[in-house]
């Protein structure tokens, strides 16, 4: 089971604040869920077991959805508080997304003194917890400071074809599985479209010009180039290629040649 | 058994031992490791740097790999359950800071792998280049020697005897 509180003298806290922080926790156990998962979504629901006031608490419990293996919302729960407690030692949590970010960076900015004064998520199985107060938004605040960019890639499922504000995709990226928008170049604008289009559902290999946050983390992308990943059923399988290329290093053991590679 | 992995990432040469099926032993484990991820019970993680490797022709003859062959390793990177990390400049400024923390690291292309299985989330790296990467755990990530904790044979297995491989 999870608890999620919101610290404060009891009569004090806005309950719109108390919504903001509870809207924001749960964005983030889901994006841990589907991240945990290797999924695009989440495979836990989570129900109300208990409210309490005093501080603010909220205690659930996990119903897991169809496939959710045994074992997967005690690993969730641990992971969700193992990221707010990497929060508060200063760093960014990696299994919540951006958007989450910000709007747990809203709710605290509306923490002070004499209302809420921090929030606190805890496994009730484990007993551990982890507590962030406003402090963290120095952390979170580096969500809005210059990155870096770079040529690159990103290999995911092209999951939607926008037309607001420009042209764009958006990839869920493979191993994240945070969405990563790509906004088209203008020249070759339709071709990409088209190509898009036929694509719309598959995993793709997005290329361009990536943008990253200052986290380390792709925010979005200018796009340059899109391509098929794979059409599973058409593609070689391990049994293929086993013992394929036996001359693939001219007779010498793999680690030798791998050597020779690198270091001449 | 050994512990089972959640999330192995891969050297080069866990590759090359795959493709060239040479020396049969170790080949042997190494195409096990990638069944398992094609059956499902986990993805497999390797750099970007492992692609530019694996089929790197250094102009020897006697290196030789035929177009269809060519073109079926291509594609077969391309498979879902392989999920390439680029080398970007998160992974190069972590490559360096690892040096330091682990002096033991003395390569920074061998450490690119390890930084890659990091920052993957991986929990083990599997390489037999235990020279440049010598076995222990880094930041969370244990190196190991190939190796292949699940249950056996796996449907391939049965084939392969059969082929006579």
């Amino acid at each position: 089971m999870l608890r999620l509180m919101v610290d404060g003298p009891e009569g004090a806290i806005p309950f719109s604040v108390f919504l903001d922080t509870m809207q924001a926790l749960l964005q983030a156990v889901q994006d841990t869920d589907r991240i945990a998962g290797h999924s695009s979504q989440a495979s836990l629901d989570w129900t109300i077991v208990g409210l309490r006031v005093g501080s603010a608490t909220a205690e659930l419990a996990d119903v897991a959805r169809d496939g959710a293996p045994p074992g997967f919302a005690d690993l969730v729960t641990r992971r969700v508080v193992a990221q707010l407690a990497d929060l508060r030692a200063g760093f960014l949590p990696q299994d919540f997304s951006e958007a989450t970010l910000k709007n747990l960076r809203n709710a605290l900015r509306r923490f002070d003194a004499q209302g809420a004064r921090g929030l606190r998520v805890a496994d009730t199985t484990s007993g551990a917890s982890a507590e962030v107060s406003r402090e963290a938004m120095v952390v979170l605040d580096r969500l809005d400071t210059a990155g870096f960019v770079s040529t690159g890639s990103v290999i995911g499922n092209l999951d939607t074809i926008g037309l607001h504000r420009g042209y764009f995709v958006t990839v869920y990226e493979d191993l994240s599985k945070h969405a990563v928008r790509c906004d088209f170049q203008t020249r070759g604008r339709d071709r990409l479209l088209e190509r898009a289009k036929q694509l719309l559902g598959t995993r793709v290999l997005a290329a361009g010009e990536l943008s990253y946050g200052s986290h380390g983390r792709v925010q979005r992308m200018t796009l340059h180039q899109l391509e098929p990943m794979a059409d599973e059923a058409s593609q070689p399988r391990v049994a293929d290629v086993f013992g394929i290329a036996p001359n693939l290093t001219g007779g010498a053991d793999p680690v030798d040649h791998q050597n020779r590679l690198r270091y001449g | 058994m050994a512990n089972p992995y959640q999330r192995p990432c891969v050297d080069t040469n866990v590759f090359t031992y795959l493709l060239t099926g040479q020396p049969p032993d170790r080949a042997e484990t190494c195409r096990l490791v990638f069944e398992g991820a094609e059956q499902g019970l986990y993805p497999i993680v390797a750099s970007t740097l492992v692609a530019a490797e694996v089929l790197y022709w250094t102009g020897e003859d006697k290196q030789s790999v035929t177009d269809e062959g060519l073109a079926k390793i291509e594609a077969f990177t391309r498979r879902s359950f392989i999920t390439w990390i680029s080398v970007d400049l998160v992974v190069a400024e972590k490559t360096r800071a690892l040096s330091r923390q682990f002096p033991v690291l003395k390569r920074p292309h061998d450490t690119v792998h390890l930084v890659t299985a990091i920052l993957a989330g991986c929990d083990v790296l599997l390489t037999n280049n235990t020279k440049h990467l010598p076995e222990g755990v880094y930041d969370g990530v244990t190196v190991r020697r190939p190796y292949f904790p699940f249950d056996q044979p796996l449907p391939f297995a049965e084939k392969a005897t059969a082929q006579g491989r």
